[in-house]
């Protein structure tokens, strides 16, 4: 199933193009990375995913709903943190959890545990004007987390924090998506954290898709390294074997299974490879774990001369 | 459908509840000043009022006067609003499962009806309860056809926050408009006036869209038939075309406002 089903979408802002015939697609249950130069268009996307702008031209659909027509229905299902969050400036914290709680429907409890999960419920009688712009962030990620959602748009959500905050959102996004199945949409400039998180990717430049995939279909297609968990009875002596091969960069053993690096280009070779050494080695299953984002991004962006 | 309406009107509730919450300072103030101004108004004046046939000027003047205050009070929330669209609230509750045009009516409704609803009270109640016969002296329909004339420019200006998400724009225009274009627009018939017999129909078109936008000042022409509708009919057009401004600000939400 498709979350996000984008086609041929186009957005002008008095005249001048921002969005030309952008598509890609996100599945259901996917952690997406979007990727691009400042000024690609990611913001202005996630915005007429959201229903906030209304698109010129092309077909959107974001759980089977169009943003604009439907927007009330979609937003039911979808929490949202924009990139620069803007709040009532004399509300008080508490005012702003408990009214969006209400209009999801749901109790101030709720909104309560969304401000601990992220931080904020420390200030909850404080006004917003008085909030460093960290914690304006949480507040943000607190509000877009009230009512469950399905899908999470997270707009740089990882900027403006500490170190810390940054590990326990991303430590919160991967919770949400492994164990509630939320499909998650990031844009964020850190490459390394969406490494972190992201089992599917977007690359836009200059209002327009460049690739859109998973991390293994695009890791293959570039040539990208690939690691892979292999769980096997053996598997110290699997390693062992795994190691001898030439395009295996890198071997960890530990837990009964067996982490792989593959080198870009090798990875047709590597699966024919153990599905051999699987029998001697009574493989149960193999994982992919996740792909090297900076050179897709180096690979698709910047060598095509987009990246600012 | 009867869910999806349930739905859409029980989040209008609990917005338009939110947006009452942050306008309450405005709304207490204006009450703190007017109750205790028009209750002594009423309690001072209500000797020479209820003993002279005509009841007298003097209420007259005190709601003009307080209806300045209503003035400022809808086109600095109106203002607001616009501030609200384009610095932060729209984009905060508008990215939660309300509608558009639920959002622009929340505002609607806290920036211009209660202003004026609460207005008329505080004016109209200490009259009722000192003597009802001041609120005969004043005239219900004067006092209709003020709050009329504020919500007709309310809504309009409403429409143009909407359009424009320009506090300025709703400041400034909303001012002069209400306060001081009526003045101005004064100054060409005044002309006419000096003029003996009835103007000519030009004239009298225009000092009939004057009323109808300005419906508290149609007794300024109530002589010499230089008004082609009588006054209810004056606040009647007035109404129609509040509610046609209140309509296209909520269709233009609707279908065009988005939140950059």
């Amino acid at each position: 199933m498709v979350a996000i089903k984008v086609r041929a979408l186009s957005k002008s802002f008095r005249g001048y193009p921002v969005l030309r015939d952008v598509t890609f697609d996100v599945p259901e249950g996917r952690v997406a990375g979007f990727l691009g130069p400042n000024g690609a268009g990611k913001t202005t996307t996630l915005k007429v995913l959201i229903g906030l702008l209304r698109r010129d031209r092309g077909l959107v659909e974001v759980l089977g709903l169009d943003p604009w027509e439907e927007g009330m229905e979609l937003r039911e299902r979808v929490g949202v943190l924009h990139e620069k969050p803007l709040y009532p400036r004399g509300a008080r914290v508490s005012t702003l959890l408990r009214y969006v709680a209400r209009l999801r429907g749901r109790s101030y409890r709720e909104a309560l545990e969304a401000a601990k999960a992220t931080g904020v419920a420390d200030y909850l009688e404080q006004p917003v004007a008085s909030l460093s712009r960290g914690y304006l962030q949480r507040l943000g990620i607190a509000l877009a987390l009230i009512g469950d959602p399905e899908l999470l748009l997270l707009d740089e959500p990882t900027a403006n924090l500490d170190p810390l905050a940054r590990m326990r959102l991303l430590n919160l996004v991967r919770a949400l998506h492994k164990d509630l199945g939320v499909t998650v949409v990031v844009s964020s400039h850190i490459i390394p954290e969406l490494s972190l998180v992201c089992d599917y990717a977007v690359f836009i430049a200059g209002g327009r898709t460049l690739e859109w995939g998973s991390m293994e279909e695009l890791a293959k297609k570039y040539g990208v390294s690939s690691t892979y968990r292999i769980r096997a009875a053996e598997p110290r002596a699997l390693a062992r074997e795994l190691i001898g091969l030439s395009y295996v960069s890198a071997v960890e053993v530990g837990e009964g299974a067996v982490k792989v690096r593959v080198e870009g280009g090798y990875v047709d070779a590597f699966l024919r490879e153990l599905d051999t050494l699987g029998r001697a080695y009574q493989v149960k299953w193999i994982a992919y774990e996740g792909g090297e984002l900076a050179p897709l991004y180096e690979r698709i962006v910047v060598s095509r001369g987009v990246a600012s | 459908m009867k869910g999806y309406a349930g739905k859409l009107l029980y989040r209008v509730w609990v917005y338009q509840r939110y947006v009452h919450g942050t306008l309450l300072g405005g709304i207490v103030v204006a009450l703190l000043i007017l109750v205790p101004v028009h209750a002594a108004a009423a309690v001072l004046l209500a000797p020479t009022v209820l003993s002279s046939p005509g009841g007298g000027p003097g209420l007259g003047f005190v709601a003009s006067a307080t209806e300045l205050l209503l003035v400022f009070i809808t086109v600095f929330m109106v203002a607001s609003y616009a501030g609200d669209l384009s610095g932060g609230g729209g984009q905060l509750f508008l990215s939660q499962p309300l509608s558009r045009a639920g959002y622009a009516a929340a505002w609607l409704v806290a920036t211009v009806a209660t202003p004026c609803l609460v207005y008329a009270l505080s004016l109209a109640l200490p009259l009722l309860i000192i003597d009802p016969r001041l609120l005969s002296a004043l005239g219900l329909w004067n006092l209709m056809r003020a709050v009329l004339e504020v919500a007709e420019w309310g809504a309009f200006l409403f429409l143009l926050a909407t359009v424009s998400r320009s506090r300025a724009l709703v400041v400034i225009l909303g001012l002069f408009a209400e306060l001081l274009l009526p003045w101005i627009l004064l100054l060409p018939m005044a002309l006419f006036a000096v003029v003996p017999g009835t103007p000519p129909y030009s004239v009298r078109v225009f000092a009939t869209v004057y009323v109808v936008l300005y419906p508290s000042k149609y007794s300024f022409f109530s002589q010499g038939g230089a008004v082609l509708v009588g006054p209810g009919a004056a606040a009647a057009e007035a109404s129609t075309l509040m509610a046609a401004y209140a309509v296209a600000a909520l269709l233009y939400a609707k279908e065009r406002m988005e939140v950059v």
